[in-house]
């Protein structure tokens, strides 16, 4: 939540006698003892949330309670902390809006440069008119905190239920394509919504897939409401419920209801799978009609064995989304808002509502696993798309382009959170002219409708990984002196010279 | 509209008949070396020079050529198929394709078009300046926050002068920063009507003496030394970069006698040092060329530094890999 808002009577209070120096090495010591708490998790838990993550989420600048700046000293000491202890967790959050000064703009670009993944990014500009549309006071929306991964709410006030699915998007397509059929499972897993033989047109596709979305999400909320009422008759948590407003004065746990706030919040997962499946689908069996839909999903049955050259086609000839391409980015973003659309029709048990986000923590990895070969080229079992991000090795055009792809999906809508991870080389973001770019990337993002964003910094190890498996990044740009080049495409020995260079570097 | 529309884009192979029109091999956003923040790099095909170390060879012809990628092949053998003029080369057994046989090729892309896997490459495609615009302007905002631009590289953009000139004045037109990539071997009459609708020049000075400037790139230097005098007279905004290739032009007295012409240019805004790389070599495997200087290590972190100081002495902004 917001520590540098809620600490700061604290530190104006004893920064004098303490010193600026024993005001940060006791918070770089909170950081420290925060990063000792682990949580033992089952199995399924461990790869849907993979590393050890504890989801204390510290967040710091935006708005305050009135609209106005709230930066404050501390917020640069927090972010300090995390560059000073390079540790995993706590998890460290930036707040961005109209007002934002450059100081806390450059912090934070400094703090992302290293490497840590963090701070994630959010803007304001979406995430509070998101909010109030979920039914905050304005004041309450200017006051959100994030928890858990990209969740926004306000702390004290709200019982969110954040990760209360994580929904396959792609499986849904999946089910429209084989007529409601699970050829994983080999089982009628959801209504018969027409066989590829019947579909004429690009649209009877979408009816089919939108048909199959309306089914299962209803099961969804269904099964998360079913759990809400099991929860609040089973395990009630009175600790917890009396430190959430107004608990205590309507007598009631935050599971049934005490809350000021509730939220039941599923994500979807796979939002580039199923729009670069779509887009091909479109392209190739509709527009140019190079290929008929039952030849495609042949081919997909036998997950591309004896057809490599029509996957290649999948991959390299069809638009992808994450290039800043319309054709792409227009199906991506219709096929997301079906699933928005949906999971917002329903109410919980606790008086309010559900509200879509589209990020996977790690869940697009086991959830790969149980989709077949898709119509992006994409193999059987293969991990998902991350959050809002595009397939990895799809994303061929820059993080430019990547930025106003993604920020055409409807962010406001996906009001429990969005993810976008972004990769830069370090040499992009070297000297204070780096910085400034990190900040246009941001910065622009945020201004056409982005909601979050994080940077990875690529490491030796990424570009070994790289170099051994060259089909997962595809999209990889590295500096070579005077010139950018893939990597992928590279000489071994220059891939050599730039991974050492890297270590050099970084 | 996006370079890849156009890299599909069948009808982009054929040289049109409209004026002006630019033979273009890609266009790559997020640049940021080449001119201050992020930038669109506009690369033109064609170019006088023909240096030794060029990491650009795909670049270096006035008209398309063909690139095979061995590590994409996934041997369906379609290309073979379709070839008019047999020119898939193949090993002994015409078991695997192993290359194009550039003498037989007429460059008529059937190959790839037919080439899913991307192995085959057709390197050049024809656009019209309206097309460039909508490609570079996508980035706009991102230029404005970061004070970038477009840069026009290569190959040597002004050896497409009629298409260069009219792409600079669209993009100055839509308010844009303008950089331009440029070896300064051209006549100073086509040079010279570009020069007012360049905001910034980025210039390669390679050797300092006209003979071995000859023996390196294939050309003698004068012009290359005369247009870069003028363009100091005019005070138009440079930025040096320096290739540094071990052997061939980092003696000291090169290094020197570089370092001296800069200081007496006070156009000259930075030094871009580029320390050599082995891009090329892959490249011309691709292309079926020999590659010159195949064993040539890339210099030393050290070397690198070393002759970095000759240019912080007379200039502020020197940076190792461009700005």
């Amino acid at each position: 939540m917001r520590m540098d808002q809620y600490l700061y009577p604290y530190y104006a209070a004893d920064k004098a006698s303490l010193g600026a120096e024993k005001v940060q090495e006791l918070v770089d010591l909170l950081w420290i003892k925060m990063a000792g708490v682990n949580k033992v998790r089952d199995e399924g838990s461990t790869q849907a949330f993979g590393g050890y993550p504890m989801f204390q989420n510290i967040i710091v600048g935006g708005v305050d309670r009135h609209g106005e700046d709230a930066t404050n000293e501390l917020s640069l000491i927090l972010m300090q902390a995390t560059a000073n202890t390079a540790l995993y967790a706590p998890s460290l959050s930036v707040r961005i809006h109209e007002g934002t000064p450059t100081l806390f703009w450059k912090k934070a670009a400094e703090v992302a440069r290293l490497g840590l993944g963090m701070p994630a990014w959010y803007n304001d500009r979406v995430v509070i008119p998101a909010l109030l549309s979920r039914g905050l006071t304005l004041e309450d929306a200017r006051d959100y905190g994030i928890i858990g991964c990209v969740e926004p709410q306000v702390g004290g006030k709200t019982e969110g239920w954040h990760d209360a699915a994580f929904f396959s998007m792609s499986k849904v397509l999946e089910l429209a394509l084989n007529n409601g059929y699970d050829p994983m499972g080999k089982v009628q897993l959801g209504p018969q919504t027409g066989s590829v033989e019947d579909f004429k047109t690009f649209e009877d596709v979408v009816a089919a897939y939108q048909k199959q979305m309306e089914y299962f999400v209803k099961l969804l909320c269904h099964s998360d409401n079913a759990v809400d009422l099991a929860h609040a008759k089973n395990v009630p948590l009175p600790f917890l419920s009396g430190m959430v407003e107004d608990c205590i004065g309507r007598g009631k746990s935050v599971q049934e209801g005490g809350a000021i706030y509730n939220f039941t919040g599923p994500q979807g997962v796979g939002v580039a799978n199923v729009g670069d499946s779509l887009a091909a689908i479109k392209k190739f069996c509709f527009d140019e009609k190079v290929l008929s839909l039952p030849e495609l999903k042949a081919a997909m049955d036998k997950d591309f064995e004896g057809t490599e050259e029509l996957r290649q086609m999948l991959v390299n000839r069809a638009p992808k989304y994450g290039n800043d391409d319309d054709y792409a980015d227009e199906v991506a973003v219709m096929a997301t808002d079906i699933y928005c659309a949906e999971v917002q029709k329903y109410r919980n048990p606790r008086n309010g509502i559900f509200q879509p986000g589209l990020y996977p923590v790690s869940a697009n990895v086991p959830l790969g696993c149980v989709v077949a070969a898709t119509p992006d080229g994409r193999k059987c079992g293969q991990p998902l798309a991350d959050g809002v991000s595009p397939q990895g090795g799809f994303d061929t055009s820059g993080p430019t382009a990547t930025v106003c792809s993604v920020a055409k999906l409807d962010h406001t809508v996906a009001s429990n959170g969005t993810l976008l991870n972004q990769k830069f080389s370090p040499d992009s973001l070297a000297g204070e002219d780096g910085l400034q770019k990190l900040i246009a990337v941001t910065d622009t993002f945020f201004k056409r409708g982005g909601f979050h964003v994080q940077y990875n910094v690529i490491s030796r190890e990424v570009l070994e990984d790289a170099q051994a498996n060259p089909d997962n990044y595809k999209g990889l740009v590295v500096r070579v002196a005077g010139y950018s080049a893939f990597f992928t495409v590279l000489d071994k020995s220059i891939q050599n010279d730039i991974i050492s260079r890297t270590e050099q570097v970084a | 509209m996006n370079w890849t529309d156009k890299l599909y884009d069948f009808n982009a192979l054929q040289e049109p008949e409209w004026e002006p029109r630019g033979l273009v091999f890609d266009v790559q956003r997020f640049a940021i070396h080449d001119g201050g923040g992020i930038r669109t790099n506009v690369f033109m095909k064609g170019c006088p020079l023909d240096c030794l170390w060029c990491q650009n060879p795909e670049s270096i012809r006035w008209r398309q050529d063909i690139s095979f990628i061995e590590l994409h092949c996934i041997q369906c053998r379609k290309c073979v198929e379709v070839c008019p003029v047999s020119a898939i080369e193949t090993d002994g057994n015409e078991q695997r394709v192993t290359g194009i046989d550039r003498k037989k090729c007429i460059l008529c892309g059937a190959c790839f078009k037919s080439c899913y896997a991307g192995a085959i490459n057709i390197i050049g495609r024809w656009l019209s300046v309206e097309d460039l615009v909508a490609m570079v302007r996508r980035d706009s905002d991102f230029y404005i926050a970061s004070g970038g631009g477009v840069t026009f590289s290569g190959g040597e953009p002004t050896g497409q002068p009629k298409f260069l000139l009219a792409a600079l004045q669209a993009m100055q037109g839509i308010g844009l920063h303008t950089a331009v990539e440029t070896c300064l071997h051209i006549a100073w009459e086509q040079l010279e009507p570009l020069l007012s609708h360049v905001n910034l020049l980025l210039t390669d000075i390679k050797h300092m003496n006209s003979q071995q400037h000859s023996a390196l790139t294939g050309v003698p230097n004068d012009l290359i030394l005369d247009n870069f005098r003028k363009i100091a007279a005019r005070n138009i905004p440079v930025r040096v970069r320096l290739p540094l290739i071990s052997g061939l032009n980092d003696s000291t007295q090169n290094l020197q006698e570089t370092a001296d012409l800069v200081f007496s240019c006070k156009n000259v805004k930075g030094v871009d040092v580029l320390p050599y790389n082995r891009l090329g070599i892959s490249k011309c495997r691709q292309l079926g060329s020999e590659y010159a200087l195949a064993d040539l290590a890339p210099p030393s972190r050290e070397k690198v530094e070393e002759a970095a100081r000759f240019f912080r002495d007379v200039v502020d902004d020197v940076t190792i890999g461009g700005a």
